[in-house]
C-alpha cells in the first residue's frame, strides 16, 4: 500500500525584520489511504505553514520552501512549476480553511464558488458543472441546493459556509483534504455535524485526510494517526490510541493533562504547561521544549534529541528515552532516598 | 427598490432646489454686476435700459422667483455677456463636446488605472510596483496646463502623430482626453493597489488559490470585484467633474465644451450662467451619485440600499 503523501524533512521559513523566523525545521511525516492524520500543535508551531507549504502556497517573497520533499503518490511536488501546481490544487489536494466567514468570496455566488474549481479542472461546461455543484450541494447535507447555488455567502450560516467549502474541496474528488482547523471557527454542535459530516465522506470516498488543529477532543474524534508538532518540529507522532494512552514527550504529557476528562474526578485541577514556546528566529539549538520541560537534563538544551521508536509507527524526539538517560524510575527512587 | 427610488429622486429634486438657492445668494453677496465696466463708459440710462433688459432693477426675491419658475420650466434664461443666446442653448451646444472628452478620459483613467494598481500590487513592494506608483506621483503632481502643452510639442508638433487645436474628428480628441486622464489615472492606481493589496490578504484569496485556480482568474474573477469599491465611490463624483468640462484642458486644445463658462461667467457676473451651470453641475453630480450608489449593489451583494424591501 503506498502513501497517498509522504513529506519529508521540510523546512520553510520567513524573512522579516531583523532576521528570518523559522517556521518549519524538518517535518517529515506519511500519510497513507483513507486514513485521517492530525496534526496538532499550539499557535504558531508551523502546523499551517506545514499545510501550505504541501500544496506550494508558501507566500512569496517571504515565505520559502527551504529544504525538504513532498510526494503526492510518489510523485514530487516541491519541483513542480507554477502551472503544474495548479493542476494538482483542487483536483488532487482539497482544502478547507479555518474560518468559512472569511473563505468564500463574498462577491461570488456559491454556485460560482464550486462550479469554477470543477470547469477548471474537469473541463465541464457552464451547465454540467452547475449540475454538479447542485449534486455537491446536496452531498455535503444543504437543503434546497439549487436556490442556495443562486446565493451569496452573506445569506448562509457559518456551519452552512463550511459545508459549501467542503462541496468545493471535495468537488473533483481529490486523494487528500488537508483540513487547516476547520471546526474552530464554529460554535460546537455546529463543530460535531462539521466533523462528522467529513467522517462519512471519507468512509464512501476513501479520501486521506490531513487535519490540522489544536483541539485534541477533534484528534480523539476522527484521526487515525497524529503527530504533535512543537516550535517547527513533529516531537511525537503514531497511532492516536498509542499516543493518548501511552504519551513518551513530556509536551504531550502535557497538552494531555491540560486537558479535562470525563473519567477524571471533577475536584481535580488540571495542570497547564508553564511558559511559552521559545522565539523561531532563533530557535534553541537542542529541544525546543527544554526550557518548559520538568525533566530537562542538561544535554536537553544543547542537542536537538534523536528519534526513539516505541512501536512500528509510534515515535518521539526526547533526550528522555536514550539509551544513555537515567531511566524515570531510577530518578524516583533516588529522590525517595534523598527525602528519606 | 422602487420606494428607494421614488425617496432618492425626491430628495434629489430638493437637493438641486437647494444649491440653487444658494448658489442664487451667494452670487449676488459678491460685490460688482455685470454692468461693471460698461457703467463706467455709458450713459447712466443706458445702463439703466439694460439692467432693465434683465430685470436686475427688480427686487432680487422677485428676480429669485422669476428665475425658480424659468427653472422648473428648464428655461435657465438668457445669457449677459454671450449676445442673444440663452444659458439652455449655451449648454446645449457645448456640452458635448465636453461629454466625449470626459467619457473617453474616464475610459482611458479606469482602465489605465485598474491595470497599473493591479500590476502594482502583484509585485508588492518589488521593483515594478515602485515603478508604477513612481509613476502614479509625477500623474498627480503634474498639472494638466503643463502635461498638455508637452502632449502638443512631442505628439503634434515634433512627430506630427496626432492633430491638435480644432475639434474635426475624432483624432483630434485623443490628445486632450490623454491630458485629462492622467491625474484621475494615477489617483484611480494608487487607490486599486492599496485596497487589491488588502484583497490580496483575504483568506478567500487563499481559498481561490488552493482551487488550482490561474492568477489572471484569482486577480479579476475574485480579486478586482472586492478591490473596486473604493475606486466607484471616486468614480461618482469624477464622472461629474470629467464631463462636464474642464477650463484649462479646453482652453489650452481650442475644444468647444463648456469649461470655460464656469469660470469666465464668474469673472462676468453672468448671473444666468452661473446659475446655469451650477445647476447643471450639481444636476449630473445628484445623478452619477445615485448611479454609484445602485452600482455598489450590484458590485457587493452584501450592500442593501435603505428601505430596499428586500
Amino acid at each position: 500500500m503506498t502513501n497517498v503523501l509522504e513529506v519529508e524533512d521540510l523546512h520553510v521559513s520567513f524573512r522579516a525584520y531583523g532576521g528570518e523566523i523559522q517556521a518549519v525545521r524538518g517535518v517529515s511525516f506519511a500519510v497513507r489511504p483513507g486514513e485521517t492524520l492530525a496534526i496538532v500543535g499550539e499557535s504558531g508551531c508551523g502546523k499551517s505553514v506545514t499545510a501550505r507549504a504541501i500544496l506550494g502556497m508558501v507566500k512569496a517573497p517571504r515565505g520559502r520552501v527551504k529544504k525538504g520533499s513532498v510526494r503526492l503518490q510518489g510523485r514530487e511536488l516541491s519541483c513542480l512549476g507554477k502551472k503544474e501546481l495548479q493542476q494538482v490544487r483542487g483536483a488532487q489536494i482539497g482544502m478547507i480553511f479555518q474560518d468559512p466567514m472569511t473563505s468564500l468570496n463574498p462577491t461570488m455566488k456559491i454556485g460560482t464558488q464550486i462550479a469554477e474549481v470543477l470547469i477548471k479542472h474537469q473541463k465541464l461546461a457552464k451547465k454540467q458543472a452547475r449540475e454538479k455543484a447542485i449534486e455537491l450541494l446536496a452531498a455535503v447535507g444543504i437543503p434546497e441546493p439549487a436556490r442556495r447555488y443562486e446565493q451569496y455567502p452573506h445569506e448562509c450560516s457559518g456551519g452552512m459556509r463550511q459545508r459549501i467549502v467542503i462541496a468545493i474541496a471535495l468537488a473533483c474528488d481529490p486523494e487528500l483534504i488537508i483540513a487547516d482547523e476547520p471546526t474552530t471557527a464554529l460554535d460546537v454542535t455546529i463543530q460535531a455535524q462539521i466533523l462528522a459530516l467529513l467522517n462519512d465522506l471519507q468512509r464512501t470516498k476513501g479520501t486521506s485526510i490531513i487535519m490540522i488543529t489544536h483541539d485534541l477532543g477533534v484528534v480523539a474524534e476522527v484521526a487515525d494517526q497524529m503527530a504533535v508538532m512543537y516550535a517547527g518540529i513533529i516531537v511525537e507522532q503514531g497511532p492516536v490510541e498509542e499516543i493518548f494512552d501511552n504519551p513518551q514527550h513530556p509536551y504531550t504529557k502535557g497538552l494531555l493533562q491540560s486537558v479535562p476528562r470525563l473519567d477524571q474526578p471533577s475536584e481535580e485541577r488540571l495542570i497547564p504547561i508553564q511558559g511559552a514556546p521559545p522565539d523561531l528566529f532563533a530557535p534553541p539549538a537542542g529541544c525546543p521544549f527544554a526550557a518548559r520541560c520538568d525533566h530537562a537534563m542538561e544535554v536537553c538544551a544543547q542537542y536537538m534529541p534523536k528519534s526513539t521508536a516505541f512501536s512500528a509507527q509510534h515515535q518521539a524526539k526526547c533526550w528522555l528515552h536514550d539509551r544513555r538517560a537515567h531511566r524515570v524510575e531510577e530518578l524516583v527512587s533516588a529522590g525517595r532516598e534523598q527525602h528519606v | 427598490m422602487w420606494k428607494y427610488m421614488l425617496k432618492r429622486s425626491l430628495s434629489m429634486v430638493i437637493t438641486l432646489w437647494l444649491i440653487a438657492t444658494l448658489t442664487f445668494v451667494i452670487m449676488h453677496l459678491i460685490p460688482g454686476d455685470p454692468f461693471a465696466t460698461e457703467a463706467r463708459m455709458l450713459p447712466e440710462e443706458v445702463v439703466q435700459n439694460m439692467r432693465e433688459r434683465y430685470h436686475l432693477d427688480k427686487p432680487l426675491i422677485e428676480q429669485y422667483v422669476q428665475y425658480m419658475n424659468g427653472l422648473i420650466h428648464l428655461d435657465l434664461g438668457p445669457s449677459i455677456q454671450q449676445k442673444s443666446q440663452d444659458v439652455t442653448t449655451l449648454i446645449q451646444s457645448g456640452f458635448p463636446a465636453s461629454a466625449v472628452l470626459g467619457l473617453q478620459s474616464l475610459v482611458i483613467a479606469l482602465t489605465g488605472g485598474i491595470a497599473l494598481g493591479v500590476v502594482a500590487a502583484l509585485f508588492h513592494n518589488r521593483l515594478m510596483d515602485y515603478a508604477a506608483m513612481f509613476f502614479a506621483i509625477l500623474g498627480i503632481s503634474v498639472p494638466s496646463f503643463i502635461l498638455a502643452p508637452l502632449l502638443i510639442k512631442y505628439f503634434a508638433v515634433k512627430w506630427e502623430l496626432l492633430p491638435v487645436a480644432s475639434w474635426d474628428g475624432w483624432e483630434y480628441s485623443v490628445l486632450p482626453s490623454v491630458a485629462l486622464a492622467i491625474g484621475p489615472l494615477a489617483i484611480i492606481a494608487r487607490f486599486v493597489r492599496t485596497s487589491m493589496i488588502e484583497v490580496f490578504d483575504q483568506d478567500y484569496m487563499s481559498t481561490a488559490e488552493a482551487k488550482g485556480l490561474s492568477t489572471f482568474h484569482i486577480v479579476f474573477r475574485h480579486g478586482i470585484r472586492n478591490a473596486i469599491l473604493p475606486v466607484i465611490t471616486f468614480i461618482g463624483p469624477l464622472f461629474a467633474n470629467l464631463i462636464t468640462g474642464t477650463f484649462v484642458v479646453e482652453k489650452i486644445f481650442a475644444i468647444p465644451g463648456i469649461g470655460k463658462y464656469f469660470v469666465e461667467s464668474i469673472f462676468n457676473r453672468d448671473y444666468p450662467v452661473i446659475l446655469g451651470t451650477s445647476v447643471f453641475y450639481s444636476a449630473v453630480l445628484i445623478l452619477t451619485l445615485f448611479v454609484t450608489d445602485i452600482l455598489y449593489r450590484f458590485v457587493d451583494p452584501r450592500i442593501k440600499l435603505a428601505n430596499g424591501g428586500e
